[in-house]
């Protein structure tokens, strides 16, 4: 099983990575602030698709015997806590968008980098602990 | 070999993503949203992250 684990996480990572918003590319003639607005956008559609996509295979999975209620767990765990971040964002987006303010932004900053670090999380564990029995 | 249940997941997981990323490619071009598209933007956010919450799609109740 660690052998097939070992070859399956490099293959998934790249297929997330490859996904990112970070590797989206932008139009050169966006405003900063368009800039930022689209990033935070883009970066909550992803959080959204790979917390579903992830949680929805670790249903299913589970639900076939193909990983433990241990390993069920932790990503439920872990997929809270993106939810959580996608909700702070969120809010931290509606403060910036009314009021466009420099502190706004630097929070609303705050909250992304919170979330892209969770989203790692939830996924590192789906790689990692997949088809882990 | 990667087993069969997970080799369809990644599958599964790639085309779903990859058919969210074309669709979003289509969408309406930032530099033309107002606000108070942003800010509809977010209220159906919020409404589809209430539907898919975490506990929701694992099939947990509270």
């Amino acid at each position: 099983m660690s052998k097939v684990l070992v070859r399956s996480v490099p293959l998934f990572l790249i297929l997330l990575i490859a996904c990112t918003p970070a590797c989206t590319p932008k139009s050169p003639d966006l405003s900063p602030r368009e800039d930022m607005l689209l990033t935070v956008r883009d970066w909550l559609e992803y959080a959204q698709d790979a917390r579903v996509t992830v949680l929805t295979s670790v249903k299913r999975l589970h639900d076939q015997g193909a990983i433990s209620d241990d390993v069920f767990q932790k990503v439920r765990v872990a997929g809270q806590a993106v939810e959580d971040a996608q909700r702070a964002v969120l809010l931290a987006k509606k403060s910036y968008v009314l009021a466009t303010t420099d502190d706004k932004l630097s929070h609303l900053m705050e909250m992304l980098k919170t979330l892209k670090d969770t989203i790692w999380e939830v996924e590192r564990l789906w790689a990692k602990y997949g088809g882990d029995k | 070999m990667i087993p069969i249940p997970i080799a369809l997941e990644l599958i599964h997981i790639a085309t779903k993503i990859g058919v969210k990323y074309m669709e979003k490619r289509a969408q309406k071009p930032i530099e033309e949203w107002s606000d108070n598209d942003a800010l509809k933007w977010m209220r159906d956010y919020e409404k589809e992250l209430d539907e898919t919450s975490t506990d929701k799609l694992l099939g947990i109740d509270d």
